[in-house]
């Protein structure tokens, strides 16, 4: 009776010892899956978050150059913001028949609009030789913004 | 099945299940991210589509111009229209009738109240029953012997001294007799007027031809320079509206003066001249500096004394009989009457005898008389107790006003006929005035955002047209400060498309525009017309413009049309000519925030401090919150 107890209970030991390593492969495969896929979720979620503050509210921009006021050697433009999100101008050109027009400064460089807000960018050349705009000459004013977004419009000088 | 491939298969399961839920809430961000993006697709579809239906169009920009924004009538009644339809030319018309559709006298008729005979006798009939149709029942007077008379040209008055140089003073005469002396220095040559000497009313019919003989004291006196002068006289016949003619002159032989005051006389031929009752006589004297003093140095004196001028300035008057009656017209109450018909039938007992029917004239320069501009002058029948009929028609509100005053009009009749001295009589069967009642009559309502310091004239214009060839118009303003209606202009207008004007008023401006407890400017302007047969008329467009009293103040009126499907919320507008560039939004002064339903047409007035003077072409840009942007442009001048 006593030796039966005994060899019941080693093998009850020899069973448990069995019985330890499915549950920590079972964990490990767990612990695999979850890591794997907590990856692809920050990848993801990250991925989905930079789409929302960038590229994915492109098409939500629309800005209109209301007007442009021609200096001596600049040229002030007047952009509003339409759209449904709030834009960045990142750059302002200016074109004639030639193509962009060089020596540029532009103030400010960057202009943030708030939705429906109308803003004033000024591109300041560096005449050489200094000289006036060509009178009754159409430019072309193209503004670009963060989101890569661009607008353009004709102008009189 | 082996226990260890159930434990397996166990596991699997389990990492499957972790697995899966990751998938679907990867799944799930990725699903909402892309429905977040097709709903900004969406939305974005439906503001470009919103955007794109929207249009509004400027349909006309105007520079101080305003519409009615009221109207009311106070003769006839409203056939069809609206005062949106006197906003502009666009043959929506605003249509009276006159009341009396059907009847066609349109005309009234007065007979004098009052009469008298003022040169002869009376001897027959009473006003107004003898006159008031022609029956025979006549309204007679007998003329009177008018002896023949000299009569010479005086120097009643010596107008005030018109000379145009430097330093003009008047100084005592030395002379004994009683006249003004003038002296100055003049340093530059040319023609200096010294006096003008008018004579009364000659009330002759002519002065013969001769020689008029005027004597002057006159020096030049010189002290440094060696100027010369010559005295110039030129005789002008002055009619009563102050136009003159130059009936003789000496200018061919001018005088030399010499250093020494002294009596300078000459003789100017006076040519065989006709003159009207009212013509005057005026003799002007100049001084001809054919050489001045140009250093200015010294002091060139020109005394000047008045003319004795009598000698050979007489006519006579032959002797001659005379009648003359006039009548008179009372509470006549006729506003603005566009036309007056006067009408008398008489006969006289001789033949041959010269007569003038005339009209009071309450306008004329000088005090009002009668006036020769519209008598009818003709010689009687040589056959005598001849009725014979004269009409002095006459035409334009303007002329009207000049013969009817406070509702009373005069008409005078005068016969003479020379070398008898057997009196005759006058008889007048019929005096009568007639004149068209007004048919329609209403007026608008202007208000504009500028008080009346503001405005320093205002152009008034009207288009439309009738359903009659004879209507006079009558364009009037009302006078605030005296409440009543003056007179604009009139015109005759027809069954064609007609415009009028634009008339120009500038005449007390700020008694025409009345301020408003809110601040704005008011004008009433009104239309009446006035028709023999009963009209019906049509107004296309009735505009007022506005002049500035400084040309840095300005309006200008923009008509905003939305020919879109959806209300239009205007947020922005830009003006932009060659120097200047100005925006104007809800934050700014003047604002502009303008919302406008489907087909709305608004016309949005701004206070600008522009020059609408020069002519200049200026851009008008709106903008509408959807980011759409119209244009329009207008040219100023």
């Amino acid at each position: 009776m006593h030796s039966q107890t005994y060899e019941y209970a080693m093998a009850s030991l020899a069973r448990g010892r069995r019985a330890v390593a499915p549950i920590v492969s079972a964990m490990l495969m767990v612990l695999v899956v979850v890591a794997a896929f907590s990856l692809i979720w920050a990848y993801t979620d990250s991925w989905v978050r930079s789409q929302r503050a960038g590229p994915a509210l492109a098409p939500t921009e629309r800005l209109l150059i209301e007007d442009a006021w021609f200096g001596s050697s600049n040229v002030t433009i007047y952009v509003s913001n339409w759209g449904r999100s709030p834009v960045v101008i990142v750059d302002v050109g200016v074109y004639n028949a030639s193509g962009r027009l060089t020596n540029a400064t532009v103030d400010p460089p960057r202009l943030t609009l708030g939705i429906g807000q109308l803003g004033a960018i000024t591109v300041t050349f560096a005449w050489d030789p200094p000289g006036p705009w060509d009178r009754n000459t159409a430019y072309r004013v193209m503004v670009v913004t963060e989101r890569g977004s661009v607008v353009e419009a004709w102008f009189k000088a | 099945m082996r226990p260890g491939s159930r434990r397996r298969g166990a596991k699997r399961g389990q990492a499957t299940a972790i697995g899966a839920v990751f998938f679907i809430i990867i799944a799930i961000l990725m699903i909402s991210f892309l429905y977040e993006v097709y709903q900004t697709q969406e939305q974005m579809t439906q503001f470009d589509f919103e955007r794109a239906s929207e249009n509004v169009r400027i349909s006309h920009i105007g520079f101080d111009e305003y519409r009615p924004v009221d109207y009311n009538i106070t003769e006839g009644t409203l056939s069809n229209g609206d005062v949106e339809s006197l906003a502009r030319n666009d043959e929506l018309y605003l249509v009276v009738q006159s009341p009396d559709v059907g009847t066609s006298n349109q005309t009234k008729t007065h007979f004098p109240s009052t009469g008298s005979v003022s040169y002869g006798s009376w001897v027959n009939g009473f006003l107004p029953t003898s006159v008031e149709s022609n029956d025979g029942d006549r309204f007679e007077a007998q003329s009177a012997l008018q002896r023949g008379q000299t009569r010479y040209l005086h120097n009643e008055t010596i107008s005030a001294n018109e000379l145009e140089c430097r330093k003009w003073t008047i100084e005592e005469p030395d002379m004994a007799s009683p006249a003004s002396v003038d002296s100055g220095w003049v340093n530059e040559s040319g023609l200096y007027s010294l006096a003008d000497f008018t004579s009364e009313r000659l009330n002759v019919p002519t002065i013969g031809a001769g020689p008029w003989n005027f004597q002057f004291w006159a020096r030049l006196y010189n002290r440094t320079g060696e100027p010369e002068a010559h005295l110039q006289v030129e005789v002008v016949k002055r009619t009563s509206r102050r136009s003159e003619s130059i009936v003789a002159s000496n200018g061919s032989e001018p005088l030399q003066l010499g250093d020494s005051f002294s009596d300078v006389s000459f003789l100017v031929d006076f040519p065989l001249t006709t003159l009207s009752e009212t013509d005057s006589i005026v003799i002007k004297v100049y001084a001809n500096f054919t050489k001045a003093d140009p250093a200015n140095e010294g002091v060139v004196y020109l005394r000047f004394d008045s003319p004795s001028a009598r000698s050979g300035v007489a006519t006579t008057i032959a002797q001659r009989q005379t009648v003359e009656t006039k009548f008179v017209f009372s509470q006549i109450n006729a506003e603005r009457p566009a036309r007056l018909d006067f009408t008398i039938i008489g006969r006289y007992s001789v033949g041959s005898v010269s007569v003038t029917v005339q009209l009071w004239d309450y306008t004329l320069d000088g005090g009002a008389n009668w006036s020769t501009a519209t008598q009818a002058m003709y010689v009687s029948d040589p056959t005598p107790e001849t009725d014979e009929v004269r009409k002095i028609p006459i035409a334009g509100v303007q002329e009207t006003w000049r013969y009817l005053h406070d509702g009373v009009a005069r008409v005078r009749v005068k016969g003479t006929r020379q070398d008898t001295a057997q009196p005759f009589l006058l008889g007048i069967d019929l005096v009568k005035l007639e004149y068209p009642v007004i048919a329609t009559e209403w007026y608008s309502v202007f208000l504009i955002n500028q008080d009346s310091t503001d405005v320093n004239g205002l152009d008034i214009t009207w288009a439309g047209h009738c359903n009659s060839t004879m209507v006079d118009q009558t364009l009037c303003i009302y006078d605030f400060s005296r409440t009543q209606w003056d007179v604009v202009g009139s015109s005759k207008i027809s069954t064609s498309e007609l415009r009028v004007g634009p008339l120009r008023f500038n005449t007390s401006v700020q008694d025409h525009v009345n301020t408003t407890p809110t601040g704005e400017g008011e004008v009433w302007l009104s239309v009446n017309c006035t028709s023999a047969d009963p009209c019906c008329v049509s107004t296309d467009s009735f505009l007022l413009k506005t002049y500035p009293a400084s040309e840095n103040e300005g309006c200008v009126a923009i008509e905003l049309v939305n020919e879109g499907g959806l209300t239009v919320h205007l947020v922005r507008l830009w003006i932009v000519n060659e120097t200047n560039h100005l925006v104007l939004d809800a934050t700014t002064d003047p604002s502009f925030d303008v919302y406008l339903a489907p087909s709305e047409s608004y016309v949005h007035v701004l206070p600008l401090p522009y020059s609408w003077i020069e002519p200049e072409t200026y851009v008008f840009k709106v903008i509408s919150e959807r980011g759409n942007l119209w244009t329009g442009s207008a040219r100023t001048g």
